[in-house]
């Protein structure tokens, strides 16, 4: 079988675009426009409109209208480019329609309001003369109007994270605690200022072994409790302690027996 | 006889070194009808090149098989069959799901005659491939070769997906195109549009009038789709058979409405470039060694502690031409986890090794290091290794704050009256006493 096909030229008319109210049956205002120009106004329509179109197809050389394969509509968000095609159906009389209601179209739209671009794509396999034609801009509003969501890509970059450290506390200003170190201090102060006045001596000293060494042995505890504080851990402390604790326990031992020994030789 | 011994021993080394060779390229190509050899002859001889071991056989023949003894026979699979009902031998839609979950790569075409086993195939994998009989059509981007019916497309290569590794870099040709249109899966996330027909095509039964809406429709009608699966197998789709032929492999490219000319079509580049892709022959990363460090170490700790610098550094390899080579990127990105990242910071890289320091937060617990690398046809490069991080312990906090100055100097102050108080108590001599007497 030979297909045999014959091409043709087509010119569009009778073009006229207008916005109509949903409920309402009558069309509106409608502004005819002219291929290939595009129309100097905006058109406006909420969720409660549609955008109405019609146009005719006609051959070039016999006037007889035609109709095409593909006449697609095509709305271009003028922010996202994001492209929404709806096609022209055909008419009784011969003609196109294009017939959008905007609220229940809402979906499609991705509730996106915003400027949009009109395309009329007029194709055939027979036409010579393909077009796509922008023929007017539209500003569709719709009841819940979303903010285009910019979707995270998963192989995108992800923003970088900065750990932040928590703020120290707020501390008392030094005067205080420099106040207060001094007050805490003072009855080491008055215990040397008393023991001045009462005369205070250590004339009783015995010059031995174990006086000097439960006194340094004593101090040492102390040193290592300083130790304990600053770096050691409390497992070497308690080791440390326990070897210390032997000649303290010992010196100290002596030196008190020597010490009641010669009160005792005194009372006597 | 002898020379008969002779020649097949020769064979015999043959089949075993040359299956050394193509150790991992082993190929498995699935036709309609035998004539597809001679028709798509300059794309299997280039893969016979490449080093592919390609195996033909009939969609439909009886002895087919993917899986022997539980193994892959094949590590990848060509379905140049796209009119298929049912596939011969053991295999079948699920047979090759499974061969993709197994890691094997699938590079399909499919036509206008396409049938419903690939039609099944391509769903499973979130491609939704148009009806049988239906093409994409273009009145406004048709090749001049056209035979009237406006579905030898030219496709753009604007309409490419940006990304280099997958579709290649500086295709300036258009690419010429006579199938079946695709739609992605929105729900898919893994599925790339490789390549998307202009804002002026669509895809319906080129004989019957348009009733009602077409399968896919402007840029939303794909011509190419990949896949890469979450184990890093990946699917190529090709709505046109045609595409890998010689003819339009050769043929010039002209836009019957645009009039401009190429001299020939961008199909032989991007076919290549998605060969190479779809059967890992680039885009393929892995993980050497991963190293971490507290700053100024040469041994990783058992544990780390708070606020401790660390250094961190692990070494990726790509797959260029065959060979393991360094890879170079600038956006390898590093995260610290604890059920949620707490540090993410780029990895500087040098040499293939990509390294960072930073410091440990103030929160203890068990944390990962983690490389999450995903990028558009690179294999999903995934890397975790796992540290406790301590609090401090006593010793390591602050030890003179002088807001406490009154309580150490109340302690101190104490021991040091001990010390002194028991000297003076044992040793005290109360020489005015001694006076009175």
């Amino acid at each position: 079988m030979v297909e045999v096909k014959v091409t043709t030229q087509v010119s569009i008319e009778n073009v006229e675009i207008g916005i109509a109210d949903k409920d309402q049956t009558t069309a509106s205002r409608t502004t005819k426009l002219q291929y290939p120009k595009k129309a100097a106004n905006t058109f406006e329509a909420d969720s409660h409109q549609k955008i109405i179109m019609k146009f005719q197809l006609k051959d070039k050389s016999s006037s007889k209208s035609v109709s095409a394969h593909q006449t697609f509509v095509k709305l271009t968000n003028q922010n996202t480019n994001q492209e929404i095609i709806f096609v022209a159906q055909t008419e009784t009389s011969g003609g196109y329609k294009f017939d959008l209601d905007v609220g229940a179209n809402a979906k499609e739209f991705g509730q996106l309001s915003g400027k949009y671009g009109m395309e009329l794509i007029v194709g055939d396999a027979v036409i010579e003369n393909p077009f796509s034609w922008p023929l007017a801009d539209v500003e569709l509003n719709f009841a819940d109007a979303q903010t285009p969501k910019t979707k995270e890509s998963q192989y995108a970059k992800k923003p970088e994270i900065k750990h932040v450290f928590r703020e120290p506390e707020k501390r008392p200003p030094s005067v205080v605690s420099t106040v207060f170190t001094a007050l805490v201090l003072l009855p080491l102060a008055i215990l040397f200022i008393c023991w001045m006045k009462i005369g205070a001596n250590i004339s009783n000293f015995p010059m031995s072994l174990s006086a000097v060494g439960f006194h340094v042995c004593l101090a040492g505890i102390f040193g290592l409790y300083y130790l304990y504080f600053t770096c050691l851990n409390m497992f070497d402390t308690v080791r440390y302690l326990g070897i210390l604790a032997i000649p303290t326990f010992l010196f100290g031992n002596r030196l008190l027996s020597s010490i009641a020994a010669k009160r005792k030789g005194e009372k006597q | 006889m002898e020379v008969y011994k002779r020649v097949a021993g020769i064979l015999v080394v043959a089949i075993i070194s040359s299956s050394l060779v193509f150790a991992g390229k082993k190929t498995l190509v699935l036709v309609d009808n035998w004539s597809l050899r001679e028709t798509h002859s300059i794309f299997f001889r280039t893969l016979r090149e490449k080093g592919y071991d390609l195996t033909f056989k009939t969609a439909d023949d009886a002895s087919l098989a993917l899986v022997k003894y539980g193994e892959f026979l094949y590590d990848n699979l060509i379905l140049f069959s796209p009119s298929v009902e049912e596939f011969g031998g053991s295999v079948n839609v699920e047979a090759i799901t499974s061969f993709i979950d197994g890691g094997g790569n699938v590079l399909v075409a499919a036509s206008s005659q396409v049938g419903d086993t690939i039609r099944e195939l391509a769903t499973e994998c979130g491609v939704e491939l148009d009806e049988e009989k239906t093409a994409v059509i273009d009145h406004l981007n048709y090749d001049m070769a056209d035979q009237g019916k406006h579905t030898l497309i030219v496709a753009e290569p604007k309409n490419l997906l940006d990304a280099p590794m997958v579709v290649g870099s500086k295709i300036s040709s258009p690419f010429l195109f006579r199938g079946v249109g695709m739609v992605a899966d929105q729900e898919n996330p893994l599925v790339l549009n490789v390549l998307h027909a202009s804002s002026t095509a669509y895809s319906f039964n080129p004989d019957t009038k348009i009733d009602d809406y077409p399968h896919a429709v402007g840029k939303n009608t794909l011509l190419v789709a990949a896949l890469q699966a979450r184990n890093n197998a990946r699917v190529v789709f090709v709505g046109s058979l045609e595409f890998f032929s010689d003819e339009l492999f050769t043929s010039p490219v002209q836009n019957a409405i645009g009039k401009q000319k190429f001299d020939k079509s961008g199909n032989e580049q991007l076919a290549f470039n998605l060969a190479d892709w779809v059967f890992r022959e680039k885009g393929v990363l892995r993980v050497g060694a991963v190293k971490h460090l507290k700053k100024g170490e040469s041994t990783p700790p058992q544990y780390y502690t708070v606020f401790e610098e660390v250094s961190y550094s692990v070494v990726i390899d790509e797959l260029k031409g065959g060979k393991w080579v360094p890879f170079t990127a600038n956006d390898v990105q590093l995260e610290f986890v604890r059920i949620d990242p707490f540090v993410r910071t780029t990895l500087q890289p040098k040499n293939g090794k990509f390294s960072t320091t930073f410091k440990l937060p103030d929160v203890y617990g068990v944390y990962q290091f983690r490389v999450d690398y995903n990028r558009i046809g690179y294999t999903h490069l995934f890397s975790t290794t796992q540290v406790s991080v301590r609090p401090l312990e006593h010793t390591q906090y602050e030890r003179f704050i002088y807001s406490a100055f009154p309580y150490y100097a109340s302690a101190f102050s104490m021991m040091a009256g001990v010390v002194l108080f028991s000297i003076v108590f044992l040793h005290f001599k109360d020489e005015p006493k001694e006076k009175k007497e």
